[in-house]
Order: C-alpha cells, then sequence, then structure tokens
C-alpha cells in the first residue's frame, strides 16, 4: 500500500461515524445455535474419502488423486458420495460420443473424525440417474456414528437448509456449516429441488436429513456458454429428496462390494 | 527422431527475434549438376535405413511403450548402422527398413549420449555382406558447400534433400547466450554436444531424419544429422563425419567410449582481452582437480607441454575433448595461470563418470526409480550417496501414499535398513510381499534432510472391477421429444415422445409398439417434452418405476390412440458397468461387449467379442494396429466371445507354435478386419 493509499483509507476511517447498533443483540438470530446442534449430532458422520480418478486415452492411462466429501449412513460403515466422483462419462458432456472417454475411480481412502488413518473402501454400487453412489469400508472401526436418512424432512422451495462438511488435514479436518436456501422446485425431467449453496447431504435447521445437493455436471457443461444474455436461471444445484436418497440407500446397504461376487 | 531441446528452441527463437545478426552468411556457389547430385545419391541413399524403435519410457511411475522412428546409414559390410544415441534410447527393440523394403530385426551394438551417437547392427537370417557408406576422413566442408540430407522425415523413408552447409563449425550459443551455461542448456544429465560442434546447413531435415547422414558431392558422410529447428526454417544440425566416425568405430569395437575425466570445465578468453589459454570455469567438489589446487577463473596454458588456446566459445568443444581423450588413469601436467602468476599442476585422470543411470519401474511401490551415478549425484548436491532416484510415482500407488507420501525428487536410500544402491538391491530387498502385510521402512533424502515413510507395497495385478449400478426400469427404446407446439406444426395430433428406435424384445416391443408411434402418457400421467431436443423427461419418467413394474402406456399411431400393457424390465448394463481387463501381455485394456455397444454398431443382439477400450501404441497390439473400439472376435484359431476366451484363445495361439504371425479379427466400424499379431512381439517386448 502506497503513503498515499495508506493516508486516504486513515481519513476516511476518521471521518467516519461511529455507527450504534443497527439491531439489538436479543433481536439478532444468527446460525450459532444451528451449527452447534448440528455439529453435534452430525459432524463425525462426516469424513473425507481419497480416490485415484484413471482416463484411459489413447491406451494410455492417466490417473490423478482427488478427493471428496462422504456421509457414513450406517454403524457397519457404509458411506454415500457423490456419483460423478466414481464414474464420469464424458460423452454426457457432448464430447466425443460413443467414442468419450469413461473417467473411473479406485483406491478409496477414508479418513474419520479425529482420525490421521486413511482407511481402505471398496465401491458398492452407484446410482448415475440419483447421481448417487456407495462405499463401504473395509475395516470399520465399529460403531460408527452415521446418518440416519430414513428419518427425514421434505423439502419446499423457500426452506433454509444446512449443509456440514469436513476441512482437510491441512486445516485440522475442523467441521464447517454452510446454509443454503431451496430456490425452487422441478419436474423437468424428474422431480428435483433446485437450491443454492455447496454439494452434499443437506439437513433442517433441527438436523433431519432433506436430501443430497449436487451440481448436475452434464447439464451444467451444455449450459456453460450463455453468452452476453446472462441468463442466470439455470446457474442452480440439484436437490435430491431425501426419500429418494433413502430408497436407494437400503438397496445398496443390502448388496456386497463390487466385484465381490 | 528429431529432438527439439531446450537449447534449439532457445537458439531458434534468437534467430527469430534477431535474424540479420544470427544467420550465418552463406556463399552459394553456382549450382551443382545434377550428374554430380545423382552419382552422389546413389552411393548412399541404397544404405539408409529407417529404423523402427519400440520405446520404455516411464509416465507416473510406470512403464509406457511407444513407437518412434529415426534413420541410419549402414557403414559395414557387417550390416552396422550408425544412428543416434537419441534414436535408440529406451529402446527395447528394433527393426531396420531397407531402401528396397526388406525389414531386419536389429540389435543395438552401442551408444554414446555425449557425441548422441550410436550403432545398431541389422540381424538377418542368414550371414550376408552389406553394402555400405563411407564416412569423410577429413572436415573439410566450407560455408556454402552442397550437402544432401537423406533418411525417412516423419517416417517416409528414401527422403532425400538438398542444402549448403551454412556453418561447418556451430555451437548453439547465440551473441546473446553466457557460454558457460551451454552444457546446462544441452540437457542436465546428458550434456550432448559438450565436445563437438555442429556442421549448421540448410538441407531440410524433419523428426525422423536423426542419424540419417549427411552427404556430399562426392558421396561421403560428412555428417549424422542430430537436431533440426521447427522454428526459424531450414536450420538443421549435423554431428561431423570424422567425429563420428571414430565414435562409431570405437563402439563397434568396444561397444562403448571410455573417457577421462578432471573435473573441470572449460569456457572461452571470449571477453576477457587474453590472447592465451583456456579458462577454467568451474571445478567440482572433490575432483582431482580441485585437490591439486585447480581453482574456476585459473587460465590453463598448456597441458602435458603443449599450449592451448580457445578465444571463441567453439574452440572449446575441442578442448574438452582433448582432455577426455587422455588415457584413464594417466597423470597429466597442466600449464596454469594463477593470479598473475604461472605453475604447473599434476593431475591423475579418473575414468569419467556415468551421466545418467538406469531407469526401471518398480511396481510394488508404484514408482519409477533411477540409479544416482556420481554425475547425477553432483547435480543433485547428492554428492557421495548411492541410491536409487524417484522419477515418477503412480498416483493412489504405495509410494504416493506413503506415511508421509514420497516425491519425485527424492533419494531413496534404504528399505528396511538395507542399502538400495541399485535396481538388484531394491528387487533383493523388497520384490517379496512382507510377511503379514507389514509395512516397510523406506529411508530416503530429500534436499539435505534424511527422512523415513512406511510404504506397504502392493504386490500382484491391480484389479479392475465393474462400476454396478442399481437396477434401473427400462422400456427398451429411443424417443425423439415432440413439444406441443412442432407437434401442431407436424401434425401430430399431441405431443409427447416419438419412438425412433425400438429394441427387439424390449419391453414396449414385446407390448407390440412400433417405430413412429408417438408416446403421450404413461398410467395416465402426461408425458410433456420439455424442449425439441431432451429425450431425459421420458427416459426419467421410466426409471422413476419400480423394475418389473406394470405399466400402461398411451400413444397416437398415425393420429388414432393406442395403448400398451408393458413390464418393464431392468436397464441393460452401460458401459462403465461391464467388466475390464488390462491384458498385460497385449498391453490392451479390454472390457465386454454391452448392449449399448450392439445398439451403437447395429450389430445383431446375439454379436459376441470382447471391446478395446485403450491400446499401447509401442505394445504388441498396438504394433498390429488394434485400436480403440475395435471388437476382437476371434485370436488365432479360437472365437473370441468374453474376457476370459480371449485370454485362452491368446494362450492357444502362443502354445500352438506354428505361424510367424497370429492372425485377429476385428469388427471396426462397417467392416470385419484381418490383423496380425507377430509372435515374436508378445515375447520379446517388455
Amino acid at each position: 500500500m502506497t503513503a498515499r493509499t495508506l493516508a486516504l483509507v486513515l481519513a476516511l476511517l476518521l471521518a467516519a461515524p461511529v455507527a450504534p447498533a443497527a439491531v439489538p443483540d436479543e433481536a439478532f438470530d444468527d446460525y450459532r445455535e444451528v451449527f452447534k446442534a448440528l455439529g453435534e449430532q452430525h459432524a463425525e458422520a462426516i469424513v473425507t474419502v481419497k480416490f485415484v480418478m484413471s482416463v484411459t486415452n489413447s491406451g494410455n492411462e492417466q490417473r490423478v488423486e482427488d478427493r471428496t466429501q462422504a456421509v457414513l449412513v450406517s454403524a457397519d460403515g457404509l458411506l454415500l458420495v457423490p456419483e460423478r466422483t466414481i464414474s464420469l462419462d464424458f460423452s454426457s458432456f457432448g464430447e466425443g460420443g460413443q467414442g468419450a472417454p469413461v473417467a473411473t475411480s479406485r483406491d478409496f481412502r477414508v479418513r474419520l473424525a479425529d482420525s490421521d488413518e486413511w482407511l481402505a473402501a471398496d465401491l458398492v454400487t452407484r446410482d448415475s440417474a440419483l447421481g448417487l453412489a456407495w462405499l463401504r469400508m473395509r475395516t470399520p472401526p465399529s460403531p460408527l456414528p452415521f446418518v440416519d436418512l430414513s428419518d427425514g424432512v421434505r423439502a419446499e422451495p423457500g426452506m433454509v437448509y444446512f449443509s456440514v462438511l469436513r476441512t482437510s488435514d491441512e486445516w485440522g479436518g475442523v467441521p464447517v456449516f454452510r446454509p443454503g436456501l431451496v430456490l425452487g422446485e422441478t419436474h423437468t425431467p424428474t422431480f428435483r429441488l433446485l437450491v443454492d449453496g455447496v454439494p452434499g447431504l443437506a439437513f433442517s435447521h433441527d438436523g433431519k436429513p432433506m436430501g443430497y445437493v449436487d451440481v448436475d455436471l452434464a447439464s451444467m457443461m451444455r449450459s456453460r456458454n450463455t453468452g452476453v444474455g446472462m441468463d442466470m436461471a439455470d446457474l442452480v444445484l440439484r436437490m435430491t429428496p431425501i426419500d429418494k436418497v433413502a430408497a436407494a440407500t437400503a438397496q445398496a446397504a443390502r448388496l456386497p462390494v463390487a466385484g465381490a461376487d | 527422431m528429431i529432438r527439439q531441446t531446450t537449447a534449439a528452441l532457445l537458439a531458434a527463437c534468437l534467430f527469430v527475434a534477431a535474424p540479420a545478426r544470427a544467420q550465418p552468411e552463406t556463399t552459394p556457389g553456382p549450382a551443382p549438376d545434377p550428374a554430380t547430385i545423382a552419382a552422389a545419391r546413389d552411393q548412399v541413399l541404397p544404405v539408409v535405413v529407417s529404423i523402427l524403435v519400440v520405446r520404455e519410457d516411464f509416465r507416473q511411475g510406470e512403464p509406457v511403450l511407444s513407437v518412434s522412428s529415426g534413420s541410419g546409414t549402414v557403414v559395414t559390410p557387417q550390416g552396422h548402422i550408425a544412428t543416434n544415441a537419441h534414436v535408440t534410447q529406451n529402446g527395447k527393440s528394433f527393426r531396420v527398413v531397407f531402401a528396397d523394403g526388406r525389414e531386419l530385426p536389429a540389435r543395438l551394438v552401442g551408444a554414446d549420449t555425449l557425441s548422441d551417437l550410436a550403432v545398431l547392427q541389422a540381424q538377418p537370417p542368414a550371414p550376408e555382406v552389406f553394402a555400405h557408406a563411407r564416412f569423410a576422413d577429413e572436415p573439410d566442408l566450407a560455408p556454402g558447400d552442397t550437402v544432401l540430407a537423406m533418411g525417412a522425415p516423419w517416417g517416409l523413408s528414401n527422403s532425400m534433400s538438398a542444402g549448403v552447409v551454412n556453418n561447418p563449425r556451430r555451437l548453439l550459443v547465440s551473441l546473446f547466450d553466457d557460454e558457460a551455461d551451454y552444457e546446462d542448456r544441452l540437457g542436465a544429465d546428458e550434456p550432448t554436444g559438450r565436445y563437438y560442434a555442429w556442421i549448421q546447413h540448410d538441407a531440410a531435415i524433419a523428426p525422423g531424419n536423426s542419424g540419417g547422414p549427411l552427404v556430399d558431392l562426392r558421396g561421403r558422410i560428412v555428417g549424422v544429422n542430430t537436431r533440426g529447428m521447427i522454428f526459424g526454417g531450414d536450420l538443421a544440425f549435423a554431428i561431423p563425419g570424422p567425429d563420428a566416425r571414430d565414435v562409431v568405430d570405437a563402439l563397434i569395437t568396444r561397444g562403448a567410449i571410455k573417457r577421462s575425466h578432471l573435473g573441470f570445465r572449460l569456457r572461452s578468453l571470449k571477453g576477457t582481452g587474453l590472447a592465451q589459454g583456456v579458462l577454467v570455469n568451474s571445478v567440482e567438489r572433490g575432483s582431482a582437480a580441485e585437490k591439486a589446487g585447480l581453482r574456476a577463473g585459473d587460465r590453463i596454458l598448456a597441458v602435458d607441454g603443449t599450449p592451448v588456446t580457445a578465444l571463441q566459445p567453439v574452440d572449446v568443444p575441442a578442448l574438452q575433448r582433448r582432455i577426455a581423450e587422455l588415457p584413464i588413469g594417466a597423470e597429466v601436467a597442466l600449464r596454469i595461470a594463477h593470479d598473475g602468476r604461472e605453475r604447473e599442476l599434476k593431475l591423475r585422470t579418473r575414468a569419467q563418470p556415468e551421466d545418467r543411470g538406469e531407469e526401471r519401474a518398480f511396481a510394488p511401490f508404484g514408482a519409477s526409480l533411477v540409479e544416482l551415478t556420481p554425475g547425477m549425484g553432483r547435480r543433485r548436491n547428492l554428492e557421495g550417496e548411492r541410491g536409487l532416484l524417484l522419477t515418477g510415482l503412480r498416483p493412489g500407488g504405495p509410494a504416493a501414499i506413503a506415511r508421509p507420501a514420497l516425491s519425485e525428487g527424492d533419494l531413496l536410500l534404504a528399505v528396511d535398513g538395507q542399502p538400495v544402491p541399485d535396481h538388484a538391491a531394491l528387487e533383493a530387498a523388497a520384490a517379496q510381499p512382507p510377511a503379514e502385510g507389514r509395512p516397510r521402512v523406506l529411508s530416503f533424502r530429500r534436499g539435505a534432510e534424511h527422512r523415513v515413510a512406511l510404504l506397504v507395497p502392493v504386490h500382484g495385478d491391480q484389479l479392475r472391477v465393474p462400476l454396478p449400478e442399481l437396477p434401473k426400469a427400462w422400456a427398451g427404446v429411443e424417443v425423439q421429444p415432440i413439444t406441443a407446439s412442432l407437434a401442431r406444426e407436424l401434425g401430430l395430433g399431441g405431443a409427447g415422445f416419438r419412438i425412433t428406435r425400438l429394441y427387439p424384445g424390449s419391453p414396449l416391443a414385446a407390448a407390440g409398439a412400433r417405430t413412429g408411434d408417438l408416446l403421450t402418457a404413461i398410467d395416465g400421467v402426461p408425458l410433456r417434452a420439455a424442449n425439441d431436443s431432451s429425450d431425459d423427461p421420458f427416459h426419467q419418467r421410466v426409471r422413476d418405476q419400480i423394475v418389473g413394474a406394470k405399466v400402461r402406456v398411451e400413444a397416437l399411431r398415425e393420429g388414432k390412440p393406442v395403448a400398451f400393457d408393458a413390464t418393464l424390465s431392468a436397464a441393460p448394463a452401460n458401459t462403465a458397468s461391464l467388466r475390464s481387463l488390462a491384458l498385460s501381455s497385449l498391453r490392451i485394456q479390454v472390457r465386454e461387449l454391452g448392449f449399448y455397444d450392439r445398439a451403437a454398431r447395429q450389430l445383431p443382439a446375439s454379436q459376441r467379442g470382447v471391446h478395446v477400450d485403450g491400446v499401447e501404441s509401442g505394445g504388441p497390439a498396438g504394433l498390429a494396429h488394434l485400436q480403440r473400439g475395435d471388437v476382437i472376435v476371434r485370436l488365432g484359431e479360437r472365437e473370441v466371445g468374453d474376457l476370459a476366451s480371449l485370454q485362452s484363445a491368446l494362450d492357444a495361439a502362443l502354445a500352438a507354435g506354428n505361424g510367424r504371425v497370429i492372425p485377429v479379427q476385428v469388427l471396426r466400424g462397417p467392416e470385419s478386419r484381418i490383423l496380425y499379431l507377430e509372435r515374436y512381439w508378445l515375447t520379446e517386448t517388455p
């Protein structure tokens, strides 16, 4: 900062009147209680997963290690992750059609809350229509904290929801919370809630799961060139209602890990 | 193969920036007589060969095969072929193609990276005497002399171009470079060009000309084309013929070039105002030169009593070479000027250390490693260490997820306390799985720090499991959306989804639907197209049903209502759900042939085969020209229906041992093709 800029900033600060509190403390309602309750109920069920995604092109396999957020959904180590981290079909982006490469993942490892170990996990199954996939920990320490998806609430436009995320070990692996808003709903091509916020499991203010929020990569790629019209209406995330997430998870819970048969 | 080094690129950029100053003057004489050119051509072109190389490089910690090509010249009656070392570098197998189209396997006789020269020898089925060309004995080229470049640019064999010599003694040091950086820019671990100035000429060459001859009008090999420039026009560089001849002869005789080393580098007197001697540019720590008292900045006036002088950078390589050619272990006397006084130093030469060690992949660690030579150690401040330098890691592999993770540039010193100075030591220490899957303790250097890490090795093949999906309901049709307005314009009588393809035996086919029917509702709920292009609303409506559900699908056929009672089945497996196999013997990735593969190719439902997902270009399948997307239906004498039958067909074909080639029948597009696997590819390529 130059001396001139510094002087200008100081002058502005000195000139600014001391503003009285516009809203009394007792009338101000923030998210502290919600965050505290969510932390106590669910933070330990939110874990970090590392995986290796590979794409084969011209016979040569390129691999890259990546990380995502996962939710423990059973006491015996079933994990819910976004399906895009398991398989990514580039033809769905309109690039290359039938010949487009498909990226697939393996070497899943899970880091539980308050642990510095990476534990192996295997793919169970996935549901590309819902954009969900399930992993199972190979040797889960039991019992594990988990989110009961069967005890959810129906999301509706106008509702506020909360996401629980876990930072990487670079930031200490601590939980962080993000509020989001249900912006609308659509039945095209099927019923989904349209939301802002971040990908992951959405909770109500009292800690009930509401749905799974994710980005629709294929749709996003199709509408990436909006031009100068700046039509922002499609720039939303989609939330799969919790009843669909719970039903699919119940199916996945009965399956062995992929390749075990 | 033409290697575009940083030096060449930098030089090219400089030429572009300052063409007037950088371009050498040429004095072209009268156009040569066509008969003279033809005579020179006929002496050499018939013995110029194209060289096909299967290379093994390392990427992400794993070996990768590829095919490259270069050029060479037969230089002895025994079939020795002179080429560039960078053509044969990392080569695992070689084939040479003669001007008459005859193709022979070849073996590597020797390579010398410091001169960028190598020798192959053709391996004919029966002994024969080869026609050959000769090197020039003297470096007698002058600017403007006509020269002919011969070889296989871009793999196009029997090619020849003509040009003139621009400068017979060229060093890639431009007017703006510091000559002290020259060697560093040539290649950190393989400083080609330390001992030789190049011939700069403008006979057009391209990648693939590397190793090919530069020929004068007397039909002599006056140079070996080594590098060209992508930018800057037809600028090409060749190793002088007489120098190349000496190296080639030594490689044929001894298989390697041994050089002496005193531990210092030189630079010219340019810019110093001095007129005698050559400057010592740098002195290696712990070298014979340092121990004898030589220091950077000293000036060498004489070697063993013979005065030496390098006024310009181009004079330096010959001096470097003169020192390198001293007998190993001999005592040498240097007359030097130090702080204004002259004195004599006596040094004993040592064998020049290898510039770069052998690189290999070690699968249990998921890493590629190179043996650290003293020269490499010196350049990395790792002097005196012996170990294996990590050059690549497989993401997610054992080394990449070790605790802490290893990284490129780490020097592995010991495994479970056993030193690993070379690959053999690593194999001995860690080739077998550790007891009870225990992690191994690795000692390594990272920079100046000595660290330890725990690594859990992975032995055996990487498993490839399919990516299964939860079963979803399927109606068995492809559809086109018809919006209300489109239906009105087309006079279709209603909106919905028009059947564009009906899969035989599918639920709607079984229920009596036909292509062209307009589907309007499922179980009484209208089907609404969102736009003219997305069929997703129909498929999602179907997927939202339960597998096995009985649904009533309403439709319009030629404007009249019809209805189908269909029992929805589970959708066929999509591509990612199919089982795959990495077949290491063929170096391909294959998977089961799925429903959608057959649908896309309009193959019958009964079509069996194996879909090729990936082909490594230098592997046996790549050499046989298999392509991604091919469907293998037959190999050798056996039908291929699935992954297991492919493996057994290959085993059977190899066991049968009859014939030189193994035929492979594939479906490619609308055709059925026959490709041929050479049997030796499966046994000789790594």
